[in-house]
């Protein structure tokens, strides 16, 4: 089932003589400026291929509907896939368990949804801690396991460089440098309360 | 190593929140949505032979709205003319021309809109695209992109709405179950830690203990304030936020009675014409108070542990 094509502003019905229209149109409902461009895929009603029935019992079945006609098999695990079943990613036919167990593993990059940037984790854990001070103590320990840890974890899939590492891993020295001084400054004070 | 070269271009710039952004970028074959919590990126692929159209509507025209925003901007700067210390003439031009500032950016950047992202499961909002302007430039860019793979519709071919089998534009899109994470137990274990400092603090005054409680309360509540936002359409536990907006009246008596007994120390001293320092610790507060504060933490943090549990 398609969605209809609606306005933005109040949801209201845009009809098909509204659409791929160069002069400006306005929404029936609240009268705002609405541009529809509509494309091919629109003519589509459904989405995906649909299984074939067995012709014949020397035909192979799917491994999932022994009722219908296997076109492929999966290029992780072997095993016989319908039209319904097959998951074309990035030019390798997968079963739906594949597909799934590629997910939790992140093996399939492309149908990645979502990914930790542990680079930022390390930079917000070497400077937000210092806001309240004695954090820090805890923080900048945890800033530098994060990026020796994580340092060859696979970053965002878009362009990114690894500079928040090294600036985590800088700040996090310097913060550890810094606590170091203070304990041997607090040692190494003369002693007014103690001599008191 | 071979440098690693992304198959992304960006489409348009960040569109950013308080609590992250989100960027639109292309693919050879697919658009790419990305939200950002900051720490986590989410992605929402969008194959480009499957887009069944853009829809792009202008909203509502905020020009009054901005006009009076840049009226009343002008008059706060205006204000550093009857105020006589530099510092209220510095403070009040340097506001005022920071809110003048962003009235005339947002005029700048021209008239909002949304975009739509529609294809036969799903209709997407594009969060990036909040300006006609940037709409315009993306439409081309996509259009020329997803015309590449799918080809142009002809004016005869858009089909009739009868004939499309739609649903309903004000059917609500299902619910997709979050689970409510473990906020709340955290915010409950952090207030009997807190207790315990109390108390440590009580039989050992001059540990200084106490000195990381402002910290930690601050922790509280920041912890509060996330859990009450990231509540609504994910937690359907009751009692336990009943818990905490008690808290929130215990930690606003807390830190009203401490800034009391700080006033009341201040004054007694400058009553005897004692000369004192500033005294960060709760030595000031009083051991009555201190229990209070500890035993209302000990009770909401044990009761909000067991309500969690129970009703999770």
């Amino acid at each position: 089932m398609a969605h209809a094509i609606c306005c933005g502003t109040c949801s209201w019905p845009i009809p098909p003589e509204a659409w791929n229209r160069e002069d400006v149109v306005r929404c029936p409902g609240c009268r705002q400026k609405v541009e529809v461009v509509a494309f091919p895929a629109i003519e589509r009603t459904r989405a995906g291929p649909l299984p074939e029935a067995l012709a014949a019992d020397t035909e192979a079945s799917c491994f999932y509907h022994a009722e219908s006609r296997a076109v492929v098999p999966c290029d992780q695990c072997g095993r016989f896939l319908c039209g319904l079943c097959d998951l074309e990613i990035d030019g390798r036919h997968l079963c739906p368990v594949c597909f799934q167990s590629g997910l939790v593993s992140n093996q399939l990059e492309v149908a990645e949804t979502s990914r930790p940037m542990w680079d930022s984790i390390a930079l917000a854990t070497a400077t937000l801690p210092v806001l309240l001070f004695w954090p820090a103590i805890i923080g900048a320990p945890t800033a530098l396991y994060f990026v020796v840890r994580r340092w060859n974890a696979p970053l965002s899939i878009l362009p990114r460089t690894r500079i928040r590492f090294y600036l985590a891993a800088l700040f996090a020295l310097a913060e550890i440098a810094g606590i170091v001084f203070l304990v041997w400054a607090i040692v190494r004070l003369p002693g007014r309360t103690r001599a008191s | 190593m071979p440098k690693r070269t992304s198959i992304y271009r960006r489409l348009t710039g960040r569109k950013r929140t308080l609590a992250g952004y989100s960027q639109l970028w292309l693919a050879p074959d697919h658009i790419l949505l990305v939200k950002s919590s900051r720490l986590v990126e989410h992605y929402q692929r969008f194959a480009l032979a499957d887009i069944q159209s853009l829809v792009i509507t202008t909203v509502v025209d905020r020009t009054p709205l901005e006009i009076g925003a840049a009226g009343a901007a002008i008059l706060w700067t205006l204000i550093a003319l009857t105020v006589t210390s530099l510092f209220g003439k510095i403070f009040f031009v340097v506001t005022g021309a920071i809110g003048i500032a962003l009235v005339v950016i947002d005029l700048a950047r021209g008239p909002r809109c949304r975009c739509h992202l529609y294809t036969a499961v799903s209709r997407e909002l594009l969060a990036p695209v909040g300006r006609v302007r940037t709409a315009q430039k993306l439409l081309i860019e996509l259009r020329k992109a997803i015309e590449a793979i799918q080809g142009a519709l002809p004016a005869d071919r858009i089909p009739l709405e009868t004939q499309r089998p739609v649903l309903p534009f004000d059917a609500p899109p299902p619910e997709v179950p979050q689970p409510p994470g473990y906020l709340p137990e955290l915010l409950f274990g952090l207030f009997l830690a807190n207790a315990a400092l109390l108390l440590v603090d009580i039989r050992f005054p001059h540990a200084q203990i106490s000195n990381a409680l402002f910290t930690t309360v601050f922790g509280e509540i920041v912890i509060i304030i996330f859990a009450l936002m990231r509540r609504p359409g994910r937690d359907p536990r009751r009692i336990i936020y009943g818990v905490m907006i008690f808290s929130i009246v215990c930690i606003g008596w807390d830190a009203f009675d401490l800034g009391r007994s700080f006033f009341e120390v201040v004054t007694e001293a400058a009553r005897r014409g004692n000369s004192i320092a500033y005294d960060t610790s709760l030595n000031v507060w009083g051991q009555r108070r201190a229990l209070f504060a500890a035993g209302w933490r000990i009770a909401a943090g044990g009761f909000g542990l067991l309500a969690s549990y129970m009703e999770r």
